[in-house]
């Protein structure tokens, strides 16, 4: 599975690609630091799924999402964020996301979550297993 | 003129005394006491015709009249002869038809006195009373005709008494008898004189018998002990050492009025020349009588007041009279003084201004009294004055000072809402920087941690690791609770409910309080400024509910009016202290209060505070200038424009 990481923050991107380095089935295709790049290597790497960061400096990843959703109906978006989760879902799923992380529970939800969106139910079980 | 010659003037002197002597039955030695001279015994007799004989008076009246005004005539011979006619020696009044009179009547009217004093008042209070004009003269021997004979009398003498006798009789005869009466006056007088400057002429026969016949009347004509015109005159004479005693006694009263008053009266001639002088005036001036007397009134007067003795002497000499003249005079020893001065002209009997009197009073103390007052009224005014002055300089300054206060306070308050407007942004911005920098960085670490986890073979590495992944998640919520009290995102994404639900619950999980929200569902979005604002009153006033109140539950009210948003926060604690309170409101205290209250008037918006034992209630209420969701950034500009 080919993967997009979207986040300002080189660190997270990091995190994120070490997180997911523990899994081999998914790839991560490339990386973009904002809104615009994100578009374009989405154009470019045609990733089965983009984890974008809701809040990057100049744009805004409500509107990424719209974007993305209007051109690539088929990828699935997963929209990372720093504020809670209960109060961001309604919106992310409004703008054509399918799933939404609070980043503090990063560490504990990425998988889960991306295999819960990708379908891929051997993988829940395998969660948090090297 | 031509004078007869003695052949004719005996002729008509002889046809004058037939005349004479038909008119009256007897021929008086009156009408020929100058033969040599008939043309004037001629003009005697007519003037005795007309004055006396035709004279239209009753002749009894006339005749005893005659005899009763003949008492006061020095010679004798007047009041013998018209005795005579009265008892009927010739005719009364050369009357045929006259009844003639008893001696005893006429020796009764010789003994009447000529009524002085008392009795002429009593004869005038009569005549004055009596019906006037009469309608006939008085008879004979009546209370009426002894009035008249004695109102005449004084006429016939000219006393002190007499124009008031005229009057009476004018009243009492009317102007045609009254004239005549006088007429008759005349001739009586001019009879008079007529034998006293003929002192030759001799009683006639008849009546040197008469007289030697009847001793009473005799005595009465001869020896008028009363009623000559010699006795009126030796009467007056002996009244005057009384009447001079009298004038003295007045004199006396009046030199001692005048040295015992206090101001000082000096006489002076019209020349200046001082002629009396009162102690007052010894007292006032410093000068003694003695010293004063006989010097020029100059010896007073200052040099510089010169001009006014002549413009006095003038207006004295016209005989005017001067009052409360308010001028300086000078003591002996040179100082001045102020006097008031009344002048007044003196006069001699014949009216004429022979000098004056002046009286003058020492008004120094008075003027300096009223100087006193004038300097105290001056001094007073210019204190007024100034005091005005420094009124109006300390009221100018006052109000520079006021305006200047006020655009401190001005000043203060716009930088007191920069400070706030400041310390928003920069808790927006701390906010931010803390969730998206430090908050990013910890996630970034929780996600390291997380595949050192995954990649630790040891158990212990692995445990150890996971607690320090629990702790980095512990840290990043931390910091997003920190960051969002700092600045909920939510306020600027999801509006005010959101982000009061989202700090209320917040505030519920870490205290014992109970909040309830109730927020209509009208309730969209509004400017930033006064989301922001009323997020933060919200906040403050929980705070102090959580703080202070011990209130079980709050209630916070969020709604909207037309132009208004309106916000309640009301809590059912111990309400706040009454000093508190009253502190509160004159903002003497309450740092939050007051930012709270800042906040509100710089919006425009009204605050109140309600508390009591049950609890207390804050009410806001912010003008909210537009209705438009989509254009907060003009609605703010607009909001802070207000």
């Amino acid at each position: 599975m080919q993967i997009l990481i979207v986040d300002d923050n080189e660190m997270v991107r990091r995190g994120v690609k070490l997180l997911l380095s523990s899994w081999p089935a998914y790839v991560v295709c490339g990386e973009a630091s904002n809104g615009k790049e994100a578009v374009a290597k989405t154009q470019q790497l045609q990733p089965n799924l983009i984890l974008l960061d809701i809040s990057m400096p100049g744009s805004n990843g409500f509107e990424i999402a719209v974007a993305i959703r209007r051109e690539f109906p088929a990828v699935k978006i997963i929209i990372l964020s720093q504020h809670d989760k209960l109060r961001l879902l309604p919106r992310a799923l409004e703008a054509g996301a399918d799933a939404c992380i609070d980043k503090n529970s990063l560490s504990t939800e990425l998988l889960t979550t991306i295999h819960s969106v990708v379908g891929n139910a051997d993988a829940l079980g395998t969660e948090d297993v090297p | 003129m031509a004078f007869n010659n003695d052949q004719s003037t005996g002729t008509a002197a002889r046809e004058l005394q037939l005349r004479v002597n038909e008119r009256f039955g007897v021929l008086p030695n009156f009408f020929q006491l100058s033969p040599e001279t008939p043309e004037i015994t001629e003009k005697l007799w007519g003037f005795a015709r007309a004055a006396y004989l035709d004279n239209p008076l009753p002749s009894v009246f006339k005749e005893r009249l005659f005899v009763r005004l003949s008492r006061f005539c020095a010679v004798r011979y007047c009041i013998a002869r018209h005795t005579g006619f009265l008892i009927g020696l010739g005719r009364p009044a050369g009357d045929e038809a006259a009844r003639a009179e008893t001696i005893e009547d006429v020796v009764k009217l010789l003994r009447r006195p000529l009524s002085r004093g008392p009795e002429l008042e009593s004869y005038l209070s009569l005549c004055s009373e009596c019906p006037a004009p009469l309608g006939e003269m008085p008879t004979a021997d009546t209370q009426i005709e002894d009035g008249l004979f004695s109102l005449a009398s004084h006429v016939f003498l000219q006393t002190a008494d007499a124009p008031k006798c005229l009057n009476v009789l004018e009243r009492l005869l009317g102007t045609v008898r009254l004239q005549y009466l006088l007429l008759f006056l005349a001739f009586v007088r001019a009879a008079h004189y007529w034998t006293r400057v003929h002192p030759e002429i001799q009683f006639e026969d008849d009546i040197n018998q008469l007289l030697a016949t009847n001793e009473a009347l005799a005595s009465c004509i001869l020896d008028d002990p009363e009623s000559s015109t010699d006795k009126v005159t030796q009467s007056i004479l002996d009244e005057i050492p009384a009447l001079r005693l009298k004038a003295d006694k007045a004199v006396g009263l009046l030199a001692s009025i005048v040295d015992s008053s206090d101001d000082a009266i000096v006489s002076k001639t019209l020349d200046g020349i001082i002629t009396s002088w009162n102690h007052s005036a010894e007292r006032m001036f410093g000068y003694l009588e003695s010293e004063a007397i006989g010097q020029h009134i100059n010896l007073i007067i200052p040099d510089d007041r010169r001009g006014e003795e002549a413009t006095i002497l003038a207006d004295l000499r016209k005989g005017k009279r001067i009052e409360h003249f308010e001028t300086i005079r000078v003591r002996k020893d040179g100082t001045r003084l102020d006097i008031s001065l009344t002048i007044s002209p003196l006069r001699d009997h014949a009216g004429n201004v022979i000098g004056a009197s002046k009286v003058a009073r020492d008004i120094t103390d008075r003027k300096r009294a009223e100087k006193a007052l004038r300097d105290t009224e001056n001094e007073l005014r210019t204190l007024a004055e100034s005091l005005e002055s420094q009124v109006q300089l300390r009221t100018q300054e006052l109000e520079t000072r006021n305006t200047q206060i006020t655009q401190q306070a001005e000043q203060l308050r716009e930088l007191s809402n920069r400070l706030q407007y400041t310390q928003d942004e920069e808790r927006r911005r701390i906010a931010r920087d803390l969730h998206d920098s430090a908050g990013q960085v910890v996630t970034a670490l929780g996600m390291h941690l997380s595949s050192i986890t995954q990649g630790a073979a040891e158990p212990e590495v692995r445990k150890t690791v996971e607690e320090s992944r629990e702790m980095v998640r512990q840290l990043a919520t931390e910091i997003r609770t920190v960051s969002y009290l700092l600045h909920p995102p939510l306020l600027d994404e999801n509006g005010l409910p959101d982000a009061l639900r989202w700090y209320t619950e917040g505030l519920v999980q870490r205290s014992d309080l109970k909040i309830v929200l109730d927020i209509s569902t009208d309730f969209k979005r509004l400017p930033d400024a006064v989301e922001m604002a009323l997020f933060r009153i919200v906040q403050e006033c929980l705070t102090n509910i959580h703080r202070h109140s011990r209130a079980k539950t709050a209630t916070i009210r969020l709604a909207r009016g037309v132009s208004t948003a309106v916000l309640e926060v009301r809590d059912d604690g111990v309400g706040i202290a009454k000093d508190t309170l009253a502190a509160i409101l004159t903002q003497r205290s309450g740092v939050g209060m007051a930012g709270m209250r800042e906040r509100v008037r710089h919006l425009r918006g009204d605050l109140d505070i309600q508390s009591d034992s049950t609890g207390t209630t804050i009410s806001i209420s912010l003008p909210v200038v537009t209705g438009s969701v989509g254009d907060k950034e003009i609605a703010y500009k607009a909001n802070a424009a207000v």
